[in-house]
């Protein structure tokens, strides 16, 4: 297996506000591989967003975090301004949740995926064209030279997607981390994008960071999947064996949630009862407890750890390898 | 584009008309008129006069007379000066108010755009409070209060200073050269210059939050540049919008101003024509004011279209 090109240790983000400090990401690590796709799952404010905007280091000014996001042996969080800001786009590009509103209204196509590639490259005008058009090939988008000379309202939802995924491809960087890049798109503009990415982890070097509360984008398409739960990676696994046998309830409630064929119209789709946890006094425990069918005493009284099952790691009591 | 332009100019006759017809009515029938105050003179001369300029005719008719005056580009003689027409006093008094109030603008575009745009930077910092509590404070402090205070400073204190004076001490009336246009122009400016202030430094915090440009920061592109291409073009549309309203209120802001720098502009004549019941010279003025206010705001709107694509009609 390829050395990681991006490993995180033990990150943690907190949030100072009015009424309190509230703590997003609690000890999370992982690493990232070239050629390898890792998929974030979680629900809203599981933290899976903040994880990742940390590693940009873009996060709220009232945020404060610590552990390593480590580069090239540099650890980003420690890092200057300037010098995070010639990775950002460049090395490491972050695809932007809500394609709708991510693109510049008062500028063209063409000068929104200029930009990046003056700055980060130092290419001229008729060297970034030739290489947006070619971009552009990459992410399907028919007609470009007279795309480039758009408004973002002028394209739909999906051209919209497209065009910030090209603008992420743009100077070729190691890691590409997508933020729910399908959640406001439809069905078939959904499987369309997600083709992309696929080909991408064909064609590319690239590491890949796709981030969803939705399993099924990441099913077949990711290698490794780290779900997690209460700002708290709570199950990291290969992806099949997490399809097969999750170790974690809250992963296995979110595969009973899924809808499929097989089941029967009319009938209410299991959901998860109760509520995500309340990220500003979480309890000594584990989190997922007040939700969990296999609830014991020893759930209210100590957190679990992330243990290892083989290969898969799992933060439960009653996990069992297989 | 063209096709747009075209439509909102003819819209413009309509609502002018509408403008002149309600003015025409309101100061008609205002108590009093314009030979009242001429209380010694001989009844047949009034009657006379009243002959003269058409007000012995029944409303409707007078009010066609100065409709077909007025296609010829005929304002109609003065009621009061009685040997000037309404054209010469305009031509004489609007390239004043006309220079002040441009003046003033620019002044309080330039400066109050560079406020706003400080204080959003600096959010929340000893900056931004004390911009947003000088310009508050000029919002709230009358003209014709500043205005006395502005003449009592720099054309009288610093005047007796020996030496500076020279320099720095103003002439507090008059019109001339630019040293006489200084002090009317900080006058009329001040208040717009809050006012654009406060609305650059919202929308320019409102832009700052906004999605994109979160996300052109996350491509790593340098501050000045997220600035400049992202956020300040969207940051003054709200801005450019104002600029109608903002010259309105600089010309009417002009009547107070003129009178106290005792300007030959036109606002002096506006306030002296409608106490004397000038019937033509305020509705001259009204119908130059009423024109400048709905071709600015037309040209604002074209302005908009330009800077935000999204409100762009007929491409």
């Amino acid at each position: 297996m390829l050395d990681p090109i991006l490993e995180v240790e033990s990150l943690n983000v907190s949030f100072a506000t009015p009424d309190g400090t509230v703590n997003a990401v609690n000890d999370v690590s992982f690493k990232l591989r070239r050629k390898r796709c890792l998929g974030v799952v979680g629900e809203s404010g599981s933290g899976k967003s903040q994880t990742f905007l940390a590693v940009m280091a873009s996060l709220a000014s009232n945020a404060s975090c610590s552990g390593k996001v480590l580069l090239d042996g540099k650890n980003l969080l420690r890092l200057p301004k300037a010098e995070i800001r010639q990775i950002r786009g460049n090395r490491i590009a972050f695809i932007m949740q809500d394609a709708l509103t991510a693109l510049t209204p008062h500028m063209r196509i063409g000068e929104l995926l200029m930009e990046g590639l003056m700055i980060h490259k130092k290419l001229s005008r008729s060297e970034a064209t030739r290489k947006i058009l070619n971009v552009l090939d990459v992410v399907r988008i028919p007609d470009a030279a007279s795309r480039i000379n758009m408004y973002p309202h002028e394209l739909s939802g999906g051209m919209r997607q497209r065009i910030l995924i090209a603008q992420a491809l743009l100077c070729e960087p190691d890691i590409i981390i997508a933020d729910e890049p399908t959640t406001a798109l439809d069905v078939t503009v959904q499987a369309q994008i997600l083709d992309i990415f696929d080909e991408l982890k064909r064609d590319t070097d690239v590491a890949l960071v796709l981030i969803t509360h939705d399993l099924g984008v990441i099913a077949g398409r990711a290698d490794e999947v780290m779900v997690m739960y209460g700002g708290r990676a709570v199950e990291k696994s290969e992806m099949r064996a997490l399809y097969v046998n999750p170790l974690h309830p809250y992963t296995a409630g979110l595969l009973a949630a899924m809808p499929s064929f097989a089941s029967n119209l009319g009938e209410a789709l299991p959901a998860i009862a109760g509520q995500p946890p309340d990220l500003q006094s979480l309890p000594k425990g584990c989190a997922f407890m007040p939700r969990c069918s296999k609830a014991a005493q020893i759930c209210t009284d100590e957190r679990p750890l992330l243990k290892s099952y083989g290969d898969r790691k799992a933060a439960c009591h009653f996990a069992e390898g297989s | 584009m063209f096709a747009y332009c075209l439509r909102r100019i003819l819209i413009l006759i309509p609502t002018l008309f509408i403008i002149i017809a309600l003015s025409f009515l309101l100061i008609y029938s205002a108590p009093g008129g314009p030979f009242d105050a001429e209380a010694a003179l001989d009844p047949q001369i009034i009657e006379n006069l009243r002959q003269t300029y058409n007000l012995d005719k029944p409303l409707h008719q007078q009010f066609g007379l100065y409709l077909g005056r007025l296609m010829q580009g005929d304002l109609g003689p003065s009621m009061i000066y009685r040997d000037f027409t309404v054209n010469e006093l305009l031509g004489a008094s609007l390239p004043i108010s006309i220079n002040l109030g441009l003046k003033s603008l620019l002044l309080a575009i330039l400066l109050g755009c560079s406020i706003g745009i400080a204080a959003a930077l600096k959010r929340n910092s000893k900056l931004d409070y004390g911009l947003m509590f000088v310009s508050m404070s000029g919002i709230a402090v009358p003209s014709f209060v500043v205005a006395p205070l502005l003449t009592l400073f720099f054309g009288i204190y610093l005047k007796e200073i020996p030496g500076v004076g020279s320099y720095l001490g103003l002439p507090v009336a008059g019109w001339g050269g630019l040293r006489n246009q200084i002090l009317p122009i900080i006058a009329l400016a001040l208040p717009q210059i809050a006012i654009i202030a406060r609305l650059t430094r919202a929308s320019m915090i409102e832009v700052l939050s906004s999605n994109y440009v979160r996300a052109a920061r996350m491509r790593g592109l340098p501050e000045r540049n997220v600035i400049l291409n992202h956020a300040l073009p969207a940051a003054l549309l709200p801005i450019i919008s104002y600029l109608g309203p903002a010259l309105a209120g600089v010309i009417t802001g002009s009547v107070i101003i003129e009178q106290i720098f005792d300007l030959p502009g036109v606002g002096r004549y506006f306030v002296q024509g409608a106490m004397n019941r000038d019937y033509t010279l305020v509705l001259g003025i009204i119908l130059v004011f009423s024109t400048t206010v709905l071709l600015l705001n037309l040209i604002v709107d074209i302005l908009y279209g330009y800077l935000d694509p999204r409100v762009r009609v007929d491409e």
